[in-house]
């Protein structure tokens, strides 16, 4: 039975029971639409791995099984066979399909996901996502060994959005530190690049992010957009702004907006007072 | 004299490397020096990568025969290991051996229980992940050892025997590398900069390796958590100030005392004079080299290392490179012991 198919039947079951009993109907929609049990699920790995299924088949049965795989002992014994339909998966179906494949298996710091990934930035002809997607699914491991694309693609003319994931994957090595201190100060870099910078230099090393972004802070030539975001980080963790930056009433209130727009620091502080 | 051999530096090196000695068993004790942790075959890559490799390395002794040498090396994948192509490498490995060891049903059972949420079709023909299904997957190679276990006919070991003795067996420190670990910087969880020396004073203690990003819990944090059942058990007997516990990063860079803190405090270690969790001050480096220690790295953070402690008794200092998870209350009991090796000097 294909995914699709598979879920129009539950959703007229759950149809059913709602109208013959609202209690019944929210058992039945608790269970959800993810499929039950070994047939099934190897039912949906054979659409996932077939590469001449209808692509949208192919996703829809990849959405079930990743519901159906979270934290479940029973589906161990289809682990493997699962594994490797997503592998093929991400080098055979549409690009919607291949990213899908890719995220899940990279979540899992899945070897052969790298391997095809990092074939992709070292061979065009090979890339199975474009170069910030993959950038970005390598980044979900701090101990793998791409960084070396990321100095490179930094060192390129390549596009914001590249530059941006490749700052991601610095935010593992504490070795970047000064690479990453020049790309946040650096006023003719894409201000993404520059936000993310801060981001991972706060990660590796928070008092050089507070002492680089103080810095940025004092400088009124800057970009007030990266200012604004600055103190807005400040503000967030608790840290005192420089003197001639402690905003009043009206400016606080725009910077506390600006700052919820943006939100790129809001996971990285724990409220540290200085 | 002849030149030792050279290590492997790429994945097809390495192939042809393993496949020759798979060929010819005679030299199986040439694989050895390429589990140690700091073997440059490792050096710059990502920690799966490194696992993958080790792995196909240790499933070669399921054809070459095991020797003891290699034995510590199989039975910490399997008490510890959690990847699934490693895990199952060891578990084929063992059914080279000539003596079992004891404990190893036990060993499998968990093993083959940690492993079974991330199983995966294994091929050891091939460290490079399949990217299609094998004959076998890492849980079935698990299954087939304890088959084969629940049928050997090979004698069981001795207790004692084979690897546990020999990892156990502490390896003592000389006067000078003493002196340097004792006066080597070191910056504590609230950021004081402090020294072996001061923390130790005369006291027995214990010195164990850890790092905040390692994913395994069964090594850094665990070891984190018996530091702080050893401090515990060390205040129920009424020895508080008599030990010392340090934790010391193999990833300072990134360790940062914030960090250590939190690492700590979340595993329950109070923190005292006696008891911190540290960092070195200069490149770590230094440290690796002072003490041989066991760990690899990859190019932003450790990507392999075993489970190791240095163990203090008064004027002896003897680096436990266990490989196993050791005993908290064993250990204090050893390192209160008046009448044992500290008391003698």
């Amino acid at each position: 039975m294909k995914g699709s198919e598979y879920r129009q039947q539950r959703q007229e079951e759950l149809r059913a029971a709602l109208e013959t009993s609202p209690e019944g109907a929210e058992a039945a929609n608790a269970a959800t639409l993810v499929p039950e049990g070994p047939d099934q699920w190897a039912g949906q790995i054979a659409v996932l791995a077939k590469p001449d299924a209808d692509p949208a088949d192919r996703l829809t049965a990849l959405q079930l099984l990743k519901a159906a795989s979270f934290g479940r002992s029973a589906f161990d014994p289809c682990r493997p066979a699962f594994t490797a339909a997503l592998r093929q998966a991400a080098k055979d179906g549409d690009e919607d399909l291949r990213r899908a494949a890719l995220d899940i298996l990279a979540n899992r710091k899945d070897e052969a996901a790298r391997a095809m990934l990092i074939a992709g930035l070292e061979n065009e002809a090979e890339a199975l996502v474009p170069p910030a997607v993959a950038l970005g699914l390598l980044a979900s491991d701090d101990h793998s060994a791409a960084i070396s694309f990321a100095r490179r693609f930094l060192e390129s003319d390549a596009g914001r959005h590249i530059k941006e994931q490749a700052v991601h994957l610095l935010a593992a090595d504490p070795g970047c530190r000064d690479l990453l201190t020049r790309l946040m100060a650096d006023k003719e870099q894409f201000k993404e690049v520059r936000r993310a910078s801060a981001a991972a230099l706060r990660h590796i090393d928070p008092d050089a992010f507070i002492a680089h972004a103080r810095q940025i802070l004092a400088d009124s030539s800057d970009f007030k957009e990266i200012r604004a975001t600055l103190q807005g980080a400040f503000e967030r963790a608790g840290i005192e702004l420089p003197h001639a930056h402690a905003p009043g009433p009206v400016a606080a209130a725009a910077t506390s907006i600006v700052s919820r727009v943006t939100g790129w620091f809001g996971g990285l502080f724990k409220g540290r007072n200085r | 004299m002849n030149a030792p051999p050279r290590v492997p530096r790429s994945t097809d090196e390495l192939l042809s490397f393993v496949r020759g000695v798979r060929d010819r068993p005679e030299r199986r004790a040439e694989l050895l020096p390429l589990l140690e942790e700091s073997s440059p075959l490792y050096a710059g890559k990502g920690s799966g990568e490194a696992e993958r490799l080790r792995g196909f390395i240790l499933a070669s002794f399921a054809e070459t025969g095991l020797p003891d040498e290699a034995l510590g090396f199989v039975l910490e994948e399997l008490e510890t290991g959690r990847d699934a192509y490693a895990v199952a490498a060891a578990a084929r490995a063992v059914r080279g051996t000539e003596r079992i060891p004891p404990g190893l049903e036990r060993l499998l059972l968990g093993a083959r229980q940690r492993i079974r949420g991330a199983d995966d079709y294994v091929d050891f023909d091939d460290p490079r992940a399949p990217t299609g299904p094998r004959p076998t997957t890492a849980v079935g190679e698990v299954e087939s050892t304890l088959s084969w276990l629940a049928a050997a006919e090979t004698p069981e070991a001795a207790a004692g025997c084979c690897g546990r003795a020999a990892e156990a067996a502490p390896v003592p420190l000389d006067v000078a590398t003493i002196e340097r670990l004792r006066a080597a910087p070191l910056q504590d969880q609230s950021g004081s900069i402090t020294s072996i020396a001061a923390m130790f004073g005369a006291r027995p203690g214990v010195i164990a390796f850890f790092y905040t990003r390692c994913m395994n819990p069964e090594r850094c944090s665990l070891t984190v958590s018996k530091l702080a059942r050893l401090q515990a058990l060390s205040w129920a007997a009424g020895a508080a100030d008599e030990i010392a516990i340090a934790g010391l990063s193999y990833d300072p860079a990134f360790d940062l005392p914030d960090r250590l803190r939190d690492y700590g405090e979340a595993r329950r270690l109070e923190f005292t004079q006696h008891s911190r969790l540290l960092r070195t001050v200069e490149p770590f480096e230094a440290m690796r080299e002072l003490l041989d220690l066991g760990v690899g790295y990859g190019p932003a953070t450790v990507n392999r290392h075993r489970i190791e402690l240095v163990a203090v008794h008064g004027p002896d200092w003897a680096e436990m490179r266990t490989r196993r998870l050791w005993d908290e209350a064993a250990l204090l009991g050893e390192l209160l012991d008046r009448d044992g090796p500290g008391a003698r000097a």
